[in-house]
């Protein structure tokens, strides 16, 4: 009787503790509000980010034994995972314990430490989700990375990278240029945003450099070639949309004032600053900048992603995630699409 | 898609499928990731509350976590029944760790840990900080004061978001048991944090079996 009684009101609480509907009564009360307290206290308790590379590569490094034999998996995968491991177990005895963490960051698309690289973005990508801004300056940060991997490509005339590296970099811009956008929707003139725009701007005239370069270059396949006409940042620099709440605070979307590219782009309604002032990173001078002028003013519609301020600013987050991809690009869509393969 | 820290567990945790689980027996880095920020936040919660030392717990999340990539192969059950089976293995590598501790003392290199969180927090007195850090807040030092098995169910629920079920198969014991640890760890929580329900004459004690309880109800009639 008594038994049974005790039994009910343990149940009650294990329910209301998980969240499923149940009474409230005065017995159970403070046992509740302790285990908020007590929920609440745990919740301050965070894995700081720096540790994660390090958890992620220890546990990708060690050498797989007791999973079933190759032959039971789909193709060479177990072999190639295996062959991956061990590559990457070779590549953590070169660095000093203290570089272990870095070790994927340098890796580049085919190599072994790429995927480790591509999964430490995406968890670093969940864990600023609750920041829109944070968010944006990691997507951006991710963008970045993949030029700098398609610079390296081309340097090793990695040819048979070079497509999907060109059609990645395509894709972490647009989302990054997403979360710029939502960012802005929600959390106004902010001037670490503007800071992520300029740094897409940087990296949009970079990447037009490089895709320039890249069709100059000796002897390069057809397949490059076609990535790089595909681009939208293949006739002039792709540059990122300045949302509306933003344009007071971005001083200038150009890395160089001195820069012919910038003067295509097509003037649009809202107040843009034009490009008076230097900004601090002019480290390219302009000397190297390849011979774009000659793409005609007519063809900049087509290849801009500027979208038309009407449909910017603060119109609701829904409107904000839509707009910028719809004109940017169809396939890579919303913020949350460049989960790798 | 991914959990942030810190946010509760929705039932399959971190939206991790079966098919999450097979890539990363085979070690696919994008699966073991999604393992990683299903669990790892819990881990160290869990290992943050037992410990009360941010680097040992920290390790011990990364040091487990490799322990459960490596174990994977053997788990069977479905992906539900992950947590309780990868909350077994945490809980015997802390106790490994806890023995290994207590064989070989070590010198705590304290100061430097004191000068360190001092720097971090630009305070002036590293020791008081120091103190406040150990001592925790009012709620972890209740949190002492209980019984190891009920403690140990609380941090499961609480810290790991385990389900009762989940806790059962962490512990070997019976839901049931669980159930009751839990209710009366939480009842004494309450009782030593002084919280008490508001029609409550909080005099009367809650149904309890717990022998610590006794004492504390002693202490609580003096007042």
């Amino acid at each position: 009787m008594r038994m049974g009684r005790t039994n009910q009101t343990q149940d009650r609480l294990d329910a209301l503790l998980d969240g499923r509907p149940g009474e409230v009564t005065d017995d159970l009360a403070p046992l509740l509000a302790a285990a908020e307290a007590l929920r609440a206290e745990l919740a301050d308790f965070e894995l700081d980010p720096e540790v994660v590379d390090r958890h992620l590569e220890q546990a990708l490094d060690r050498p797989a034994t007791v999973v079933e034999l190759p032959v039971r998996k789909a193709g060479g995968g177990v072999l190639r995972r295996r062959l991956a491991a061990a590559g990457l177990a070779a590549a953590l005895l070169l660095v000093p314990a203290t570089a272990a963490s870095a070790a994927s960051a340098e890796a580049l698309p085919g190599q072994a430490l790429y995927p480790v690289k591509l999964a430490v973005e995406q968890f670093r990508l969940a864990a600023v989700q609750w920041s829109p801004t944070r968010e944006a300056q990691e997507r951006a940060k991710i963008a970045a990375k993949r030029l700098e991997e398609l610079n390296r490509l081309g340097e090793l005339r990695m040819f048979r990278q070079i497509p999907s590296a060109i059609r990645a970099l395509d894709k972490a811009f647009q989302a990054a240029e997403a979360a710029v956008v939502e960012a802005a929707a929600e959390e106004g003139a902010d001037p670490e945003l503007a800071a992520v725009v300029n740094e897409l701007a940087r990296v949009a005239v970079a990447q037009h450099e490089e895709l320039v370069a890249l069709k100059e270059m000796a002897n390069v396949p057809s397949a490059v070639t076609q990535a790089v006409d595909r681009s939208p940042a293949a006739l002039q620099p792709n540059l990122p949309t300045v949302p509306s709440v933003l344009q007071p605070v971005v001083t200038t979307v150009t890395t160089s004032p001195t820069e012919p590219p910038v003067t295509t782009v097509p003037p649009t309604p809202g107040p843009r600053p034009e490009p008076t002032t230097a900004p601090p990173n002019t480290t390219a001078p302009p000397t190297t900048i390849p011979p774009t002028t000659t793409a005609p003013t007519t063809t900049a519609p087509t290849t801009t992603t500027t979208t038309p301020p009407s449909t910017e600013g603060p119109a609701g987050t829904a409107g904000a995630q839509g707009s910028p991809a719809g004109a940017g690009g169809a396939e890579a869509s919303t913020t949350s699409s460049t989960l790798p393969q | 898609m991914v959990l942030g820290f810190g946010e509760q567990q929705p039932p399959t945790r971190g939206g991790l499928t079966q098919a999450d689980l097979v890539a990363a027996r085979q070690r696919e880095p994008a699966a073991v990731s999604r393992v990683y920020s299903a669990y790892a936040p819990a881990l160290f919660r869990f290992f943050m509350a037992e410990l009360g030392n941010r680097q040992d717990a920290q390790d011990l999340t990364g040091s487990v976590f490799v322990s459960v990539i490596e174990a994977l192969p053997g788990f069977r059950g479905p992906v539900e029944a992950l947590g309780g089976w990868l909350f077994r293995i945490a809980r015997n590598d802390l106790y490994d760790l806890r023995r290994k501790q207590a064989r070989s003392p070590t010198v705590d290199p304290l100061d430097d840990h004191l000068d360190e969180a001092a720097n971090a927090a630009g305070a002036d007195d590293p020791e008081e900080l120091a103190i406040e850090r150990l001592e925790g807040s009012r709620v972890m030092a209740a949190l002492r004061q209980l019984s190891p098995d009920q403690r140990e169910v609380l941090l499961l629920r609480m810290a790991a978001g385990l389900t009762a079920p989940e806790v059962a198969a962490a512990l070997r014991k019976t839901p049931g048991a669980v159930k009751s640890l839990q209710h009366r760890g939480l009842a004494s929580l309450a009782r030593i944090l002084g919280l008490r329900s508001p029609n409550d004459p909080g005099a009367r004690p809650y149904p309890s079996f717990d022998p610590a309880r006794l004492s504390r109800t002693e202490e609580e009639q003096e007042r």
